[in-house]
């Protein structure tokens, strides 16, 4: 994903992490400072992240998300891709840039 | 027998004996188990803003959940059968969606608080029509779930499966649904930022569940 966001550059592309750590138990202030050495160690520590109380049960609440994966949003806030992985992003951004 | 095992007897039968009074006469009938073969109830009128959807076998299937067990050794197996589901129509804002649960209960309408994952029986909807129902068309019974753009929750369900209540939420619109716009949420993120839907308008927008666990 970094790699697709810095060929796009976060004026078109903004990535939103979800993270469901407090569900396994994780106190929330834990699983920032777990969160953020984890994000480091893949280069990744300046996108947002949003640690969820509930975890998946939060995730499953707001959005029915009940596991983990990526979903697409497009520019104008139409869902366009649910459970997918990198390769599938790829496809979808440059489907939607051609239109 | 001692007075507070007498006095638990009875309430334990009472209750027995004034659950299917109850659904007759449509109050709530919350977390109900069936078993393979369970009587079904006779269907009941739609109250107001409610919705009572019929159920039919169905030629729909969904992947069930994942099981893990222990096999030879202890090593783990896993098993994920398909669910065979009973379905009906509901129409909704002029468009019709097929509706669906396992032709068999127990029909849990509440999560247990203890489990990280959600836990009560899932509701299918087929969103696009196209006989499929992949992980993101089933929403938990215990939350308001999406048809359409409108929210619903279940109130009751026919322990024989040949019925669901359905009854209009007012809660904001949530789920994702593909094609379909995203609901509004809020957020905060870990520097303290609100974080909005349409902070993102114009921009393509990147939902990632993860976890470090």
């Amino acid at each position: 994903m970094k790699g697709i966001q810095e060929k796009l550059g976060k004026d078109k592309l903004q990535v939103v992490l979800l993270s469901v750590d407090c569900g396994y138990g994780m106190d929330p202030k834990r699983a920032m400072e777990a969160d953020l050495k984890s994000m480091t160690k893949q280069g990744v520590q300046h996108w947002t992240n949003v640690v969820l109380p509930n975890g998946m049960k939060d995730t499953a609440r707001m959005f029915n998300l009940d596991g983990y994966g990526l979903t697409l949003v497009d520019p104008d806030g139409i869902v366009r891709g649910i459970d997918i992985y990198g390769g599938e992003v790829e496809a979808l951004l440059s489907k939607g840039a051609r239109k | 027998m001692s007075r507070s095992r007498l006095s638990d007897l009875i309430c334990a039968t009472t209750f027995v004996l004034a659950l299917p009074a109850l659904s007759l006469m449509g109050c709530q009938i919350q977390n109900v188990q069936a078993s393979a073969g369970a009587k079904p109830l006779p269907m009941p009128a739609a109250g107001k803003d409610e919705v009572v959807v019929k159920l039919q076998p169905s030629s729909l299937k969904r992947e069930g959940v994942l099981r893990i067990g222990k096999g030879w050794f202890g090593m783990p197996t896993f098993d994920r059968k398909d669910e065979v589901l009973v379905s009906g129509r509901i129409k909704v804002d002029g468009e019709n969606f097929e509706i669906g649960i396992p032709n068999v209960g127990p029909y849990l309408l509440t999560t247990e608080e203890d489990e990280y994952r959600n836990t009560s029986m899932r509701v299918s909807i087929d969103a696009d029509n196209n006989g499929e129902l992949p992980d993101h068309e089933s929403w938990f019974s215990s939350n308001p779930f999406r048809i359409g753009d409108r929210m619903f929750t279940v109130r009751a369900v026919d322990p024989g499966g040949t019925w669901m209540t359905l009854a209009k939420s007012d809660v904001p619109l949530a789920g994702v649904i593909l094609g379909r716009r995203c609901p509004d949420f809020e957020l905060w993120s870990t520097s303290g930022k609100k974080l909005t839907l349409s902070d993102y308008k114009g921009k393509y927008l990147l939902l990632d569940v993860w976890s470090m666990t």
